[in-house]
C-alpha cells in the first residue's frame, strides 16, 4: 500500500569514506525537501561516497529525483560518488524507459556498488 | 466501464491520498503492478504540477481526479481551477544538461508525457469552468480483463 512518508537509515562505510543510506517508503513533492536535508547533512559531514539502498523504496517522484539532480554533480566535483543500488525491478524498468538510467550509476545490489568503490579506490591508489 | 473519483485539496500532503486511491482502484480492476506503478507516477506528477504552479500550495483550492477503466484502456481526467497550463506545449528537456545545470524541477511534465499513450488539455478560466487534463494509456495484455 502507498505510504505518506519515507524513512531512512544510515550506516557508515568507513573504508569508502562514505555512507550507505537505505531509503524506505515514498518520496514525493511533500517530503522531498526532507530528503534533501538528510543528504545535505551527510555531505556536509564529509562523506564523499554515498550508496543508496533503494530495495525498500516504494515510490519516488520527480521531486525526489530532483534532489539527486542537484547533489550528483556536487558530490562528483568533490571527488565522490552517488550510487543507486538494488532498485526494485518495476521502478528500474520505468527509469530505463525515461532515460534516467543514463544519468546516474545503478547497481543490482549494494555489494556490487561497494565493489565498484573498492575498485575505484585501488585504481586511484595505483595512479 | 468502472469510474471512480476523488477530490483533493491543493497541497502536497494530499498526494499520498491520490496514490492510495489509484493503487486501490487500479488493483481492484486487475491492472498489474507495473501498470499501477506507472499510473501512480503519472497522476502524482500531474497533481504536483497543479499544486505547485497553479495553486501555490493553497488548501482552499481543489483538484478533481476521475479514473475510467475499460478492458482495453485506462483514462484519467484531472480537473483544476487554476491558471491554465498546457503540458502539451512544454518542450522535451535535455536530461544530461538538466543534471549538469543541477536543476531540481521541470521533469514532471516530461515523465507524464513519456508514460501515457495520449494526452489532451482543455483550458477554461474559473469560474466559467475547469481546466481538464485527460491522460490515456492502453492496458497491457495480461491485465486486460475487468473482474466481474
Amino acid at each position: 500500500m502507498e505510504s505518506a512518508a519515507f524513512e531512512h537509515t544510515v550506516q557508515p562505510l568507513t573504508e569508502h569514506n562514505g555512507v550507505l543510506v537505505a531509503l524506505k517508503g515514498s518520496i514525493d513533492a511533500h517530503n522531498a525537501p526532507q530528503l534533501e536535508q538528510v543528504m545535505r547533512e551527510l555531505i556536509e559531514q564529509g562523506n564523499r561516497n554515498i550508496i543508496l539502498d533503494l530495495s525498500q523504496l516504494q515510490y519516488i517522484s520527480s521531486a525526489g529525483l530532483g534532489v539527486f539532480m542537484v547533489l550528483y554533480e556536487e558530490v562528483q566535483e568533490q571527488g565522490g560518488n552517488v550510487l543507486f543500488a538494488a532498485l526494485p525491478e518495476k521502478v528500474l524498468t520505468v527509469f530505463d524507459l525515461l532515460g534516467f538510467t543514463q544519468l546516474f550509476q545503478f547497481f543490482p545490489t549494494v555489494a556490487e556498488a561497494q565493489r565498484y568503490l573498492t575498485s575505484e579506490q585501488s585504481e586511484a591508489a595505483n595512479d | 466501464m468502472i469510474e471512480r473519483q476523488i477530490k483533493i485539496a491543493g497541497v502536497p500532503e494530499e498526494l499520498a491520498k491520490v496514490r492510495a486511491f489509484l493503487q486501490q482502484t487500479l488493483e481492484a480492476a486487475g491492472l498489474d503492478d507495473e501498470e499501477i506503478y506507472q499510473w501512480i507516477w503519472i497522476v502524482d506528477e500531474g497533481c504536483s504540477n497543479i499544486i505547485r504552479h497553479a495553486y501555490h500550495n493553497d488548501p482552499q483550492r481543489f483538484i478533481w481526479i476521475t479514473v475510467r477503466i475499460t478492458n482495453e484502456r485506462v483514462e484519467v481526467e484531472i480537473q483544476d481551477e487554476g491558471e491554465p497550463f498546457d503540458p502539451t506545449q512544454v518542450p522535451e528537456p535535455d536530461l544530461q544538461l538538466h543534471r549538469r545545470l543541477r536543476k531540481k524541477g521541470g521533469l514532471g511534465i516530461y515523465i507524464l508525457r513519456r508514460l501515457v499513450d495520449h494526452l489532451s488539455y482543455e483550458q477554461k478560466q474559473h469560474p466559467q469552468g475547469r481546466n481538464r487534463l485527460i491522460l490515456v494509456k492502453q492496458r497491457t495484455y495480461n491485465s486486460s480483463t475487468i473482474p466481474s
